[in-house]
């Protein structure tokens, strides 16, 4: 492992949770939606929560609950920001997620209607039900007081064995940032090599990829909206994804009793990773929940030795989301587009086998980049709703392409097979594109 | 292998935006020009056309084809001899085309129509290798003598 | 339609123009200068050609965002690039996306008024599988038609192993 000069990110200024999850203990959130009804009152109130607001600073012990806000460019405006600030933010963060739906094969008008128009969010996270409900309900007392009104609330709670609804154990596999990540990063950074006739490792990626005032992999600082919005700062995606497990559980039945394989085999071949999270490309024919955990060992694999997609199909959802150097050129056109994923299940689970009971459950898709142009949005567009890049025409993600849309999904091998007569399970019902404001960005603005 | 046709024209004064009116209502004209993988018409500043086009050579049964289709927007161009006059069409192309130094080209060596047939059968056999799977040696057999019937 | 169309032109430096069309000859010759380009497989067509005026005209047709088309550039192909738009006036060397991006931005010509292609729902890529599947099948078919079902069926399977990847 290369040690690069990292960037010192300014921890005290950035908020807590971008460059490190909060982790398992903090295992139920609360997302509060508010209205700005009064601006002048709105920008004292989140000027004062930058007091409270968690920050990305060490902790010596463990707080009971960690607080974030983030900011919706409908805030932005409701918040009168100076139009010549306002000006300098991205195009796709002007235009709000719903008008990016051509391109996300998005359906905004099926969203939940409580999920349009989404302004101010504060997530609340706590390490149990009970002071969730009390630290959230307290902050909710004080949202008229700060010409807030709250607008919608949406609960999350990790399940058991930080799994997701489908079944599979997800958020392991993170980027790992320069100047952050504590560990050596086999599999999280980008694949590197040091001269030219150096075998292939990997290195951290560069902060500015993540957090606005850092350079980035382009070489330079990343490009940002004006002060006091230009530094420690990051842009997340919000998404409420619902997942149709049971309709997803029959379709895998049905599927693997059509090919003659294991549920659980064409389960894994879908996603990559069988579901104790031990990848195909380590272990392509049996999963090994030893390795499956690990998160330094279960992350370090490639895919340039299957071109084929043998072991791990071509277009299997960690393939797609994540190519490392499945694009060739030892992953340089995947480098530019990494996301840092911080989403939670929302919902109850359903027991294996039970029928469908009609209750909401999915996840709260939450993903912090420094471009949502560059990042997410060719993540999924590009990736997820199309298979072009992996020479699978216009093949979407069987997990996460566009809701209801057929699937064929080519299994590599000898011969190959086809999951086929599926649709995809998962569905967005909302959402919005926000800002996550440094602390002085928060303090600053009563002052804009 | 596919060639490239750029030409720059000069359009009359005053006619530049009937000449961008006139690319608005055209009505898939290169549909009727055999042999096009791709063209583009652009109206460019200083009251310059450009037309641009990939095609299946040779130039002048494609560029006779092309200007009958385009005599609409092409008549605002300065000394369009009309489509009705091939000849000079070919020679009014060749004074105001210029030839592609370097080129990248994703397929050069297929006709559009070779390219047609290609993509259709790769999407009829991939289907075929889905819905066959589990097919026993028999049923397999006979099920890709009907397909190939089709 | 996949595709998207883009047209520059970028203003020469006059000591440019000769360069260019040097290793413009060169590159016709030698076909590992293109290679690198076509491999990365979304380039429709892209043509370069010299205008009166000292303006270098670029055409192309592309697949995927135009984000990934310049970030290819940048990070795959730099010298190459260079080698094209060095002597470009304003060009801002190709090592870095923002400033290339910039500056096909500033040299773009919008729209295209009329664009057409003859399979619009057919990427590069699909082409190229396309074009490489048919031979296979064509000699597994010649090969097998008439073979008795098991052979063929062994055969069948021995094809799809091949030809997965143009699938």
């Amino acid at each position: 492992m290369e040690g690069v000069a990292g960037a010192v990110i300014e921890r005290a200024d950035l908020q807590g949770g971008v460059v490190r999850a909060y982790g398992e203990r903090f295992r139920v959130a609360r997302h509060l939606f508010a209205r700005v009804r009064d601006p002048d009152a709105a920008r004292r109130f989140l000027a004062e929560i930058a007091e409270p607001v968690t920050t990305a600073e060490d902790w010596e012990e463990h707080p009971a609950t960690t607080l974030n806000v983030a900011l919706s460019f409908r805030a932005l405006r409701a918040l009168r920001v100076p139009h010549a600030i306002l000006d300098g933010f991205p195009e796709e963060v002007r235009a709000g997620m719903a008008a990016r739906a051509d391109r996300l094969a998005d359906q905004p008008q099926t969203w939940d209607d409580e999920l349009r128009d989404l302004e101010v969010l504060l997530v609340v996270h706590a390490q149990d039900p009970a002071a969730l409900a009390a630290e959230a309900q307290r902050w909710e007392g004080t949202l008229p007081g700060g010409g807030l009104e709250l607008a919608h609330a949406e609960d999350a709670g990790l399940l058991g064995g930080a799994r997701e609804h489908f079944g599979f154990t997800d958020g392991f596999s993170q980027p790992a940032i320069e100047g952050v990540a504590r560990d050596d990063v086999p599999g999280q950074g980008i694949p590197y090599k040091r001269w030219p006739w150096s075998p292939v490792g990997w290195r951290a990626i560069r902060a500015g990829e993540f957090v606005l005032g850092y350079d980035d992999e382009d070489r330079g600082p990343a490009p940002a909206p004006p002060p006091p919005f230009h530094r420690n700062a990051t842009f997340m995606v919000w998404r409420k994804l619902h997942q149709d497990v049971a309709t997803f559980r029959a379709q895998l039945a049905e599927q693997a009793a059509r090919l003659g394989l294991d549920p659980e085999l064409v389960a894994a071949k879908l996603v990559g990773r069988w579901r104790d999270g031990s990848p195909l490309a380590l272990r392509p024919d049996a999963p090994d929940p030893q390795l499956g955990y690990d998160k330094l060992k279960a992350n370090d694999f490639r895919y340039g030795d299957d071109r084929t997609g043998l072991r791990t199909p071509r277009g299997a959802h960690i393939r797609r989301t994540n190519p490392r150097d499945a694009l060739g050129w030892e992953g340089r056109l995947s480098a530019r587009h990494r996301i840092l994923r911080r989403g939670m299940p929302y919902g109850p689970e359903l027991p294996e086998g039970a029928p469908d009971d009609g209750a909401a459950r999915g996840l709260l898709f939450v993903c912090l980049q420094a471009s949502i142009a560059r990042q997410f949005e060719i993540v999924q567009a590009q990736w997820c709703n199309d298979g072009n890049g992996f020479g699978l025409g216009a093949e979407p993600d069987p997990i996460t392409g566009p809701a209801g849309r057929p699937v064929r999904h080519i299994v590599g091998g000898h011969p190959p097979r086809f999951v086929s007569l599926m649709r995809s399970c998962v569905e967005c019902r909302g959402g919005e594109y926000l800002v996550v404001p440094s602390i002085a960005a928060l303090r600053a603005l009563p002052a804009l | 292998m596919s060639a490239a046709l750029i030409v720059l024209a000069q359009l009359r004064g005053g006619e530049v935006d009937a000449a961008r009116a006139a690319i608005a209502a055209l009505d898939e004209p290169f549909r009727a020009v055999p042999g096009t993988h791709l063209a583009r018409i652009q109206v460019l500043e200083d009251r310059q056309l450009l037309l641009a086009a990939d095609y299946d050579g040779p130039l002048e049964p494609w560029l006779i084809a092309a200007a009958g289709q385009l005599d609409s927007v092409l008549s605002h161009c300065a000394f369009w001899p009309g489509a009705d006059k091939p000849a000079e069409v070919v020679e009014w192309a060749r004074e105001r085309s210029y030839p592609a130094g370097f080129s990248v080209v994703g397929a050069p060596y297929a006709t559009v129509e070779e390219i047609g047939e290609a993509l259709k059968l790769r999407e009829r056999l991939t289907r075929f290798a889905d819905e066959s799977q589990g097919l026993d040696d028999e049923a397999l057999h006979a099920a890709w003598k009907a397909w190939r019937a089709q | 339609m996949r595709a998207t169309p883009l047209t520059v032109i970028s203003p020469i430096r006059w000591w440019w123009k000769p360069w260019v069309r040097f290793t413009w000859l060169i590159a016709r010759r030698a076909p590992m200068v293109a290679a690198p380009l076509r491999r990365l497989r979304f380039i429709h067509f892209a043509r370069w050609t010299l205008l009166p005026g000292r303006r270098l005209l670029f055409l192309t047709s592309f697949d995927g965002s135009d984000i990934q088309y310049i970030d290819a550039f940048v990070r795959v192909v730099p010298g190459r690039i260079d080698a094209l738009y060095k002597g470009a006036k304003g060009f801002p060397g190709a090592r870095r996306f923002g400033p290339v991006a910039r500056y096909i931005d500033d040299h773009s010509h919008r729209p295209v008024d009329h664009f057409w292609m003859a399979h619009p729902d057919a990427s590069v890529r699909m082409v190229q599988q396309a074009l490489l599947l048919v031979p296979l099948y064509h000699v597994f078919e010649a090969r097998f038609k008439d073979a008795d079902a098991e052979t063929f069926a062994r055969e069948w399977r021995r094809f799809l192993g091949t030809a997965q990847r143009f699938l």
